[in-house]
């Protein structure tokens, strides 16, 4: 940890709006990125990012100062994201994409012809309990056993939550390439 | 070994550095979030959240709790809020009275027992002479015990003040203190 960071976390901890304000700005855009991951659309994503920095400021002094700060405030965003949809979904069944699972062929070409902004779109489409487990894993990288753990799932539904989401987007990857 | 998923890599790599600029209107709403000042009910959270989080170790809040709940309970054990039992059997002669009625009378230690009298509590003798009262404070009391009106008992036995006195002036106190009184009562022959 800099000591740059170490020093912006006291002030934060002695409540310097400046420093909230500083802290806000080094990690605001890092964050919302991640956020717009895990929601909806860009309004819930905003929501989210207001309600993970409130999560963030009132409990700074859980911060052990050991390991990376960064790690740290990124994990309280994936867990306020998984929250904001937990109140909402609960993880229920969604079959939107339950039929004709198969796997595509897909072409290293097809792929590297996708930008950013539209596996933005693809993340969006499916529904949250299979966004929020994509999320986890694909770009997280949390292994089933921590996504079961931090959903309340069991690892069986986790994997195959993930099976139908990754399914479900190779789909939509196929019929781009047509 | 696991082959490598490319449609994954495609999204970890998309995404891994991947920053974007918020609206200006979430800092303004966190801003008001974080600096308004508290309400009543954010006074109080905010004084619970200072307790919880920023003072001392929680096992010193468990310690005192457990410490207070102690107290309360010693207190409520021990202090004038516990309450005793007053029981016993009357007796007419040799034989256990066969219905009647038991009073309780509380005495005050301010004036004259004969002044500070009031009635405090009335029982009912039962089949085998038994009476009790339940839920008796801390204090000095007189017990009166009488046969059951027009019974055999009536007509050979006097209303009797415990122990044995016929007057309410010359009765014995019970005490009650800390603890149970078994008070025993013999009816005064007429």
């Amino acid at each position: 940890m800099s000591q740059e960071d170490y020093d912006l976390l006291l002030r934060c901890l002695n409540r310097e709006v400046a420093a909230e304000y500083l802290m806000y700005r080094r990690y605001a855009p890092k964050m919302f990125a991640i956020c717009l991951r895990y929601a909806g659309n860009e309004m819930e994503a905003e929501d989210i990012l207001q309600n993970g920095f409130l999560r963030l400021f009132t409990h700074l002094h859980q911060f052990r100062f050991k390991g990376s700060l960064e790690g740290w405030i990124r994990k309280i965003f994936v867990t306020t994201a998984i929250n904001y949809y937990r109140m909402y979904f609960k993880f229920r069944r969604e079959d939107e994409f339950s039929t004709a699972l198969k796997d595509a062929t897909i072409t290293p070409e097809i792929l590297s012809a996708i930008s950013t902004q539209e596996l933005l779109d693809m993340i969006h489409s499916l529904p949250p309990g299979y966004r929020t487990i994509f999320n986890m894993y694909v770009i997280e990288e949390y292994n089933h056993k921590e996504i079961a753990g931090m959903l309340g799932i069991s690892v069986g539904t986790s994997k195959s939550q993930l099976h139908r989401a990754k399914s479900a987007v190779r789909q939509m990857i196929e019929k781009r390439g047509l | 070994m696991l082959e490598k998923d490319p449609i994954e890599d495609k999204f970890r790599s998309a995404f891994a550095d991947r920053e974007q600029e918020p609206p200006a209107r979430v800092w303004e709403n966190l801003d008001k979030a974080l600096h308004a000042g508290p309400g009543p009910a954010g006074f109080w959270t905010r004084i619970a959240d200072y307790f919880l989080f920023h003072g001392l170790h929680p096992v010193f809040y468990i310690t005192l709790g457990s410490v207070a709940i102690g107290l309360v309970a010693i207190t409520v054990y021990l202090g004038p809020m516990r309450h005793y039992v007053i029981r016993g059997h009357a007796f007419a002669g040799e034989k256990r009275l066969c219905r009647g009625t038991a009073e309780l009378f509380k005495v005050s230690d301010k004036t004259l027992p004969w002044d500070s009298v009031g009635h405090y509590s009335s029982a009912i003798i039962d089949n085998y002479g038994h009476f009790q009262f339940s839920r008796v404070r801390n204090g000095k009391y007189l017990l009166r015990t009488s046969p059951e009106k027009n019974s055999d008992a009536a007509s050979c036995y006097l209303s009797t003040w415990f122990d044995r006195h016929e007057r309410s002036d010359s009765a014995d106190l019970i005490i009650v203190e800390r603890g149970d009184i078994n008070a025993d009562a013999r009816l005064i022959p007429k």
